[in-house]
């Protein structure tokens, strides 16, 4: 049962991917791309990975997809302009390829894990490891949010002063 | 083919996608959603760890990189996206090929 609905949101999460990438409208993108990370989420319930499938839906689904769809509706930028760089159609005849090689050898390197059973992790377990031996790089990933959100507030707010 | 070698094939299928993405795409947001299919690649082999019991002391150190992951991503995207609004201001328009101010 668990395996079924995690190998349908795996499927989904695949071909969502795929129109992330070919859409030519950036909004389309952002709908398929919300569409992968929900799929991922059910992945990591499935793996009983509980508080991260939650994260996914609250942050990254939720206040990471709503800043792209806001940055998609100011900026206008809907459409992308045929690029003008003389040899793009190579470029992205190379691009396809190079991921093509990288997908193979990352899956030529890898061994297959075997199945297993997952634990259930709650709230409790990961907070105990995240205020104890991660409390440093937790530490620093609340600075980093500071900085940025006061980055942001520099970047936008002294262009415009400048007008 | 077990469950875990599809949640694997998925991840570098993810990631493989996003490498394209960043490659082909022209608007710098198209090119922001490919880095994010690319952490969540990352992400989704961190959680995969987490299924593992002969990782069972480690196994939620993937959970809580994860978390931080996600956490960094967030921070990520805001300044991007600013970055892209402070762009429009002076091109009026988005697009990679027109953001050479930098280049020397």
């Amino acid at each position: 049962m668990v395996g079924g609905l995690t190998l349908a949101c795996a499927l989904v999460a695949a071909l969502a991917a795929v129109l992330v990438i070919v859409q030519k409208d950036v909004l389309h993108s952002a709908l398929a791309l919300i569409v992968v990370l929900l799929a991922l989420a059910g992945i990591y319930a499935g793996q009983g990975a509980w508080f991260i499938a939650a994260i996914q839906v609250i942050v990254y689904a939720g206040a990471i997809m709503v800043l792209f769809m806001f940055a998609i509706m100011v900026l206008e930028s809907r459409r992308e302009h045929p690029s003008k760089l003389a040899s793009a159609r190579l470029h992205r005849l190379a691009a396809v390829l190079a991921g093509a090689a990288l997908c193979l050898g990352m899956a030529g390197s890898a061994q297959a894990p075997t199945a297993s059973v997952a634990p259930a992790a709650g709230v409790p377990e990961i907070s105990a490891i995240l205020f104890s031996e991660f409390l440093l790089p937790f530490e620093l990933v609340g600075i980093l949010l500071l900085v940025a959100v006061v980055g942001v507030m520099t970047l936008t707010g002294h262009a415009g002063r400048t007008e | 083919m077990t469950l875990s070698a599809v949640l694997l094939g998925l991840s570098f299928w993810l990631f493989a996608l996003g490498v394209v993405g960043v490659l082909i795409r022209q608007s710098p947001l198209a090119v922001f959603m490919s880095i994010e299919l690319m952490l969540n690649a990352a992400n989704l082999l961190l959680v995969l760890g987490f299924g593992k019991p002969e990782l069972a002391g480690a196994a939620l150190h993937g959970l809580a990189g994860a978390f931080i992951i996600i956490a960094v991503a967030a921070a990520e995207v805001a300044v991007g996206l600013a970055i892209m609004v402070a762009v429009y201001r002076t091109e009026h328009e988005v697009d990679l090929d027109l953001a050479s101010v930098l280049k020397g």
